[in-house]
Protein backbone atom coordinates (compact mmCIF):
# COMPACT_ATOMS: atom_id res chain seq x y z
CA UNK A 1 0.00 0.00 0.00
CA UNK A 2 1.30 3.38 -0.91
CA UNK A 3 1.61 6.12 1.66
CA UNK A 4 1.61 9.70 0.50
CA UNK A 5 -0.02 13.01 1.37
CA UNK A 6 -2.41 13.25 -1.58
CA UNK A 7 -5.37 12.91 0.78
CA UNK A 8 -4.73 16.42 2.11
CA UNK A 9 -6.95 19.23 0.78
CA UNK A 10 -5.28 21.71 -1.58
CA UNK A 11 -3.90 24.84 0.06
CA UNK A 12 -6.21 27.82 -0.10
CA UNK A 13 -5.08 31.09 -1.72
CA UNK A 14 -4.67 32.61 1.75
CA UNK A 15 -2.49 29.68 2.84
CA UNK A 16 -0.38 30.03 -0.30
CA UNK A 17 0.08 33.72 0.43
CA UNK A 18 1.12 32.94 4.00
CA UNK A 19 3.59 30.23 2.95
CA UNK A 20 5.07 32.54 0.33
CA UNK A 21 5.54 35.32 2.89
CA UNK A 22 7.19 32.89 5.32
CA UNK A 23 9.59 31.93 2.54
CA UNK A 24 10.68 35.56 2.38
CA UNK A 25 9.05 36.39 -0.94
CA UNK A 26 7.28 39.70 -1.40
CA UNK A 27 5.69 39.29 -4.82
CA UNK A 28 3.77 42.05 -6.61
CA UNK A 29 0.05 41.22 -6.62
CA UNK A 30 -0.03 40.28 -10.30
CA UNK A 31 2.81 37.79 -9.84
CA UNK A 32 1.24 36.48 -6.63
CA UNK A 33 -2.00 35.77 -8.50
CA UNK A 34 -0.04 33.85 -11.13
CA UNK A 35 1.75 31.88 -8.43
CA UNK A 36 -1.50 31.09 -6.64
CA UNK A 37 -2.74 29.64 -9.93
CA UNK A 38 0.48 27.69 -10.55
CA UNK A 39 1.18 26.21 -7.10
CA UNK A 40 -1.66 23.64 -6.82
CA UNK A 41 -0.23 21.49 -9.64
CA UNK A 42 3.17 21.44 -7.96
CA UNK A 43 1.65 20.84 -4.54
CA UNK A 44 -0.14 17.80 -5.94
CA UNK A 45 3.15 16.44 -7.31
CA UNK A 46 4.93 16.88 -3.99
CA UNK A 47 2.11 15.27 -2.06
CA UNK A 48 2.21 12.17 -4.27
CA UNK A 49 5.76 11.38 -3.11
CA UNK A 50 5.65 8.14 -1.10
CA UNK A 51 6.47 8.65 2.55
CA UNK A 52 7.27 5.04 3.46
CA UNK A 53 10.72 4.79 1.91
CA UNK A 54 13.42 3.57 4.24
CA UNK A 55 16.29 5.79 5.22
CA UNK A 56 18.66 3.51 3.34
CA UNK A 57 16.96 4.43 0.05
CA UNK A 58 19.10 7.56 0.00
CA UNK A 59 21.68 7.12 2.75
CA UNK A 60 22.86 10.18 4.59
CA UNK A 61 26.39 9.12 3.70
CA UNK A 62 25.75 9.59 -0.02
CA UNK A 63 28.07 12.58 0.40
CA UNK A 64 31.39 11.37 -0.99
CA UNK A 65 34.23 13.19 0.73
CA UNK A 66 36.96 11.43 -1.28
CA UNK A 67 35.56 12.96 -4.44
CA UNK A 68 35.91 16.41 -2.92
CA UNK A 69 39.40 15.72 -1.61
CA UNK A 70 40.63 14.24 -4.87
CA UNK A 71 38.92 16.89 -6.95
CA UNK B 1 19.28 17.28 -12.29
CA UNK B 2 18.69 18.97 -15.63
CA UNK B 3 21.61 18.83 -17.97
CA UNK B 4 22.58 20.10 -21.37
CA UNK B 5 23.76 18.17 -24.39
CA UNK B 6 24.67 18.75 -28.01
CA UNK B 7 21.96 19.37 -30.61
CA UNK B 8 22.98 18.31 -34.10
CA UNK B 9 21.54 17.11 -37.40
CA UNK B 10 22.55 13.50 -36.85
CA UNK B 11 23.74 10.98 -34.27
CA UNK B 12 26.99 10.78 -36.21
CA UNK B 13 27.55 14.48 -35.55
CA UNK B 14 26.85 13.88 -31.85
CA UNK B 15 29.64 11.29 -31.77
CA UNK B 16 32.12 13.74 -33.23
CA UNK B 17 30.93 16.52 -30.92
CA UNK B 18 31.05 14.33 -27.84
CA UNK B 19 34.56 13.21 -28.66
CA UNK B 20 35.66 16.83 -28.28
CA UNK B 21 33.75 17.80 -25.14
CA UNK B 22 33.82 14.57 -23.07
CA UNK B 23 36.31 14.09 -20.26
CA UNK B 24 36.88 14.42 -16.54
CA UNK B 25 36.45 17.86 -15.01
CA UNK B 26 38.13 18.13 -11.62
CA UNK B 27 36.09 21.25 -10.86
CA UNK B 28 32.82 19.33 -11.28
CA UNK B 29 31.96 16.95 -8.40
CA UNK B 30 29.48 15.19 -10.69
CA UNK B 31 32.15 14.35 -13.26
CA UNK B 32 33.35 10.74 -13.46
CA UNK B 33 37.10 10.15 -13.78
CA UNK B 34 36.89 7.36 -16.36
CA UNK B 35 38.50 6.90 -19.78
CA UNK B 36 36.69 8.56 -22.69
CA UNK B 37 35.59 5.92 -25.21
CA UNK B 38 36.02 6.24 -28.95
CA UNK B 39 32.50 7.39 -29.75
CA UNK B 40 33.14 7.36 -33.49
CA UNK B 41 34.03 3.67 -33.31
CA UNK B 42 30.49 3.07 -32.01
CA UNK B 43 29.19 4.07 -35.43
CA UNK B 44 30.85 1.16 -37.19
CA UNK B 45 29.04 -2.07 -37.91
CA UNK B 46 27.35 -0.97 -41.15
CA UNK B 47 24.18 -0.02 -39.36
CA UNK B 48 23.29 -3.48 -38.06
CA UNK B 49 22.00 -4.02 -34.54
CA UNK B 50 22.19 -7.80 -34.41
CA UNK B 51 22.46 -9.12 -30.89
CA UNK B 52 21.13 -6.00 -29.18
CA UNK B 53 18.15 -6.29 -26.86
CA UNK B 54 16.05 -3.17 -26.53
CA UNK B 55 13.39 -2.58 -23.88
CA UNK B 56 10.42 -0.59 -25.15
CA UNK B 57 8.80 1.59 -22.46
CA UNK B 58 5.55 1.92 -24.34
CA UNK B 59 3.27 2.66 -21.39
CA UNK B 60 4.89 6.10 -20.94
CA UNK B 61 3.44 7.31 -24.25
CA UNK B 62 0.50 4.96 -24.86
CA UNK B 63 -2.02 7.41 -23.37
CA UNK B 64 -2.23 11.18 -23.49
CA UNK B 65 0.27 11.60 -26.29
CA UNK B 66 -0.20 13.16 -29.70
CA UNK B 67 -2.32 10.68 -31.71
CA UNK B 68 0.35 10.37 -34.40
CA UNK B 69 3.05 9.42 -31.89
CA UNK B 70 2.20 5.76 -31.10
CA UNK B 71 2.05 4.76 -34.80
CA UNK B 72 5.30 6.62 -35.49
CA UNK B 73 6.92 4.79 -32.58
CA UNK B 74 5.57 1.46 -33.79
CA UNK B 75 7.08 2.10 -37.21
CA UNK B 76 10.42 3.05 -35.63
CA UNK B 77 10.42 -0.17 -33.61
CA UNK B 78 9.87 -2.16 -36.80
CA UNK B 79 12.85 -0.41 -38.40
CA UNK B 80 15.04 -1.37 -35.42
CA UNK B 81 13.80 -4.96 -35.58
CA UNK B 82 14.63 -4.98 -39.27
CA UNK B 83 18.19 -4.01 -38.35
CA UNK B 84 18.50 -7.09 -36.17
CA UNK B 85 17.59 -5.78 -32.71
CA UNK B 86 15.29 -7.72 -30.43
CA UNK B 87 12.69 -5.30 -29.06
CA UNK B 88 10.53 -6.33 -26.11
CA UNK B 89 8.20 -4.34 -23.87
CA UNK B 90 9.42 -3.39 -20.42
CA UNK B 91 7.30 -2.10 -17.54
CA UNK B 92 8.73 0.59 -15.27
CA UNK B 93 7.02 2.88 -12.77
CA UNK B 94 4.54 5.31 -14.26
CA UNK B 95 5.62 8.42 -16.08
CA UNK B 96 3.79 10.42 -13.40
CA UNK B 97 5.84 8.81 -10.64
CA UNK B 98 9.03 9.77 -12.41
CA UNK B 99 7.92 13.33 -13.11
CA UNK B 100 6.65 13.86 -9.55
CA UNK B 101 10.01 12.75 -8.19
CA UNK B 102 12.11 14.70 -10.65
CA UNK B 103 10.04 17.88 -10.48
CA UNK B 104 10.18 18.01 -6.68
CA UNK B 105 13.96 17.69 -6.67
CA UNK B 106 14.45 20.08 -9.57
CA UNK B 107 12.29 22.93 -8.35
CA UNK B 108 13.93 22.85 -4.91
CA UNK B 109 17.38 22.99 -6.50
CA UNK B 110 16.34 25.58 -9.09
CA UNK B 111 14.95 27.81 -6.38
CA UNK B 112 18.20 27.57 -4.45
CA UNK B 113 20.00 28.78 -7.58
CA UNK B 114 17.63 31.65 -8.33
CA UNK B 115 16.48 32.64 -4.82
CA UNK B 116 18.27 35.96 -4.69
CA UNK B 117 16.93 37.14 -8.05
CA UNK B 118 13.42 35.85 -7.35
CA UNK B 119 13.34 37.89 -4.14
CA UNK B 120 14.76 41.06 -5.62
CA UNK B 121 13.51 41.16 -9.23
CA UNK B 122 10.91 38.45 -9.89
CA UNK B 123 9.37 40.50 -12.69
CA UNK B 124 12.54 40.01 -14.76
CA UNK B 125 11.83 36.28 -15.13
CA UNK B 126 9.60 35.03 -17.93
CA UNK B 127 6.17 33.98 -16.67
CA UNK B 128 6.58 30.27 -17.36
CA UNK B 129 10.07 29.96 -15.88
CA UNK B 130 9.15 32.09 -12.85
CA UNK B 131 6.14 29.93 -12.07
CA UNK B 132 8.21 26.77 -12.46
CA UNK B 133 10.95 27.96 -10.10
CA UNK B 134 8.94 29.81 -7.43
CA UNK B 135 7.25 26.62 -6.15
CA UNK B 136 10.68 25.54 -4.97
CA UNK B 137 10.34 28.13 -2.19
CA UNK B 138 7.54 26.04 -0.68
CA UNK B 139 9.27 22.66 -0.85
CA UNK B 140 9.97 21.45 2.68
CA UNK B 141 13.20 19.73 3.62
CA UNK B 142 11.35 16.45 4.23
CA UNK B 143 9.74 16.65 0.76
CA UNK B 144 13.15 17.06 -0.82
CA UNK B 145 14.73 14.21 1.14
CA UNK B 146 11.82 11.86 0.43
CA UNK B 147 12.10 12.71 -3.28
CA UNK B 148 15.83 11.91 -3.18
CA UNK B 149 15.04 8.56 -1.57
CA UNK B 150 12.44 7.89 -4.25
CA UNK B 151 14.96 8.80 -6.91
CA UNK B 152 17.27 6.05 -5.69
CA UNK B 153 14.42 3.52 -5.87
CA UNK B 154 13.42 4.59 -9.38
CA UNK B 155 17.00 4.68 -10.62
CA UNK B 156 17.54 1.16 -9.26
CA UNK B 157 14.46 0.02 -11.16
CA UNK B 158 16.02 1.30 -14.38
CA UNK B 159 19.34 -0.33 -13.54
CA UNK B 160 17.59 -3.68 -13.12
CA UNK B 161 15.88 -3.26 -16.49
CA UNK B 162 19.22 -2.45 -18.08
CA UNK B 163 20.61 -5.79 -16.92
CA UNK B 164 18.07 -7.40 -19.26
CA UNK B 165 18.37 -4.89 -22.07
CA UNK B 166 21.23 -3.09 -23.80
CA UNK B 167 19.11 0.04 -24.09
CA UNK B 168 15.66 1.46 -23.43
CA UNK B 169 13.40 2.96 -26.09
CA UNK B 170 10.55 5.38 -25.61
CA UNK B 171 9.22 8.54 -27.21
CA UNK B 172 11.27 11.75 -27.12
CA UNK B 173 8.26 13.97 -26.41
CA UNK B 174 4.55 13.36 -25.92
CA UNK B 175 3.54 16.21 -28.18
CA UNK B 176 4.89 18.31 -30.98
CA UNK B 177 6.61 21.61 -30.25
CA UNK B 178 4.51 24.48 -28.95
CA UNK B 179 4.27 27.77 -30.75
CA UNK B 180 6.84 30.33 -29.60
CA UNK B 181 4.22 32.26 -27.65
CA UNK B 182 5.12 33.60 -24.19
CA UNK B 183 1.42 33.72 -23.24
CA UNK B 184 0.75 30.02 -23.78
CA UNK B 185 -0.05 27.84 -20.76
CA UNK B 186 2.85 25.97 -19.18
CA UNK B 187 2.70 22.47 -20.63
CA UNK B 188 4.82 21.04 -17.81
CA UNK B 189 1.79 21.36 -15.57
CA UNK B 190 -0.71 19.70 -17.90
CA UNK B 191 1.44 17.07 -19.61
CA UNK B 192 4.31 15.12 -18.05
CA UNK B 193 7.73 15.30 -19.64
CA UNK B 194 8.94 11.99 -21.03
CA UNK B 195 12.58 13.04 -20.84
CA UNK B 196 12.41 13.35 -17.04
CA UNK B 197 12.54 9.62 -16.21
CA UNK B 198 15.92 9.26 -17.84
CA UNK B 199 17.24 12.25 -15.90
CA UNK B 200 16.08 10.55 -12.70
CA UNK B 201 18.25 7.55 -13.55
CA UNK B 202 21.15 9.63 -14.82
CA UNK B 203 21.09 7.71 -18.09
CA UNK B 204 22.64 8.96 -21.32
CA UNK B 205 19.75 9.58 -23.71
CA UNK B 206 19.38 10.75 -27.26
CA UNK B 207 16.25 11.75 -29.20
CA UNK B 208 16.04 11.34 -32.96
CA UNK B 209 13.21 12.34 -35.30
CA UNK B 210 10.94 9.43 -36.21
CA UNK B 211 8.16 11.11 -38.20
CA UNK B 212 5.98 14.18 -38.54
CA UNK B 213 2.53 14.90 -37.16
CA UNK B 214 -0.20 14.99 -39.76
CA UNK B 215 -2.06 18.09 -38.56
CA UNK B 216 0.88 20.34 -37.66
CA UNK B 217 3.61 18.84 -39.82
CA UNK B 218 6.02 18.98 -36.87
CA UNK B 219 8.61 16.38 -35.85
CA UNK B 220 7.92 13.42 -33.58
CA UNK B 221 10.82 11.69 -31.89
CA UNK B 222 12.19 8.41 -30.61
CA UNK B 223 14.36 8.40 -27.48
CA UNK B 224 17.17 5.93 -26.84
CA UNK B 225 18.82 5.54 -23.44
CA UNK B 226 21.35 3.13 -21.97
CA UNK B 227 23.21 2.49 -18.73
CA UNK B 228 25.37 5.25 -17.27
CA UNK B 229 28.51 5.77 -19.38
CA UNK B 230 27.07 3.62 -22.20
CA UNK B 231 26.89 6.50 -24.66
CA UNK B 232 28.49 4.34 -27.41
CA UNK B 233 25.48 2.01 -27.28
CA UNK B 234 23.05 4.93 -27.57
CA UNK B 235 24.99 6.37 -30.50
CA UNK B 236 25.20 3.01 -32.26
CA UNK B 237 21.43 2.52 -32.13
CA UNK B 238 20.58 6.08 -33.15
CA UNK B 239 23.10 6.05 -35.99
CA UNK B 240 21.83 2.74 -37.33
CA UNK B 241 18.28 4.09 -37.24
CA UNK B 242 19.33 7.19 -39.13
CA UNK B 243 21.15 5.12 -41.76
CA UNK B 244 17.87 3.30 -42.38
CA UNK B 245 15.58 6.37 -42.32
CA UNK B 246 15.74 9.97 -43.45
CA UNK B 247 13.49 11.69 -40.92
CA UNK B 248 16.46 13.69 -39.61
CA UNK B 249 17.07 15.15 -43.05
CA UNK B 250 13.52 16.41 -43.58
CA UNK B 251 12.27 19.83 -42.58
CA UNK B 252 8.82 20.89 -41.40
CA UNK B 253 6.97 23.29 -43.69
CA UNK B 254 6.66 26.37 -41.49
CA UNK B 255 5.06 28.65 -44.11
Amino acid sequence: MRTDLSYLPPSTPDEIRAMTRRAGLDLPEELMQQFIAAWPAFEAMVRRIPRDLGRAAEPAHSYRPLRIVRG
Amino acid sequence: MDHCGPLTRSAEDIAFFLQVIAGFDAEDPGSEDVPVPDYRAALSGRGRLDGLRLGLVEHWYAHGAHPDLPPAMAAAVEVLRGLGAVVEPVQLSSLRDYTDCKTTISIAELYAIHEKDLKTRPQDFGRILRNRVLPGALIRAEDYVQALRWRAVLAREQAVALKRFDALLTAGALNVADRADPNQPDRLVSSPSITMPLSVGGLPALAVPCGFSGAEGLPLSLQVAAAPMAEPTVLRIAHAYQLATDWHRRHPDLH
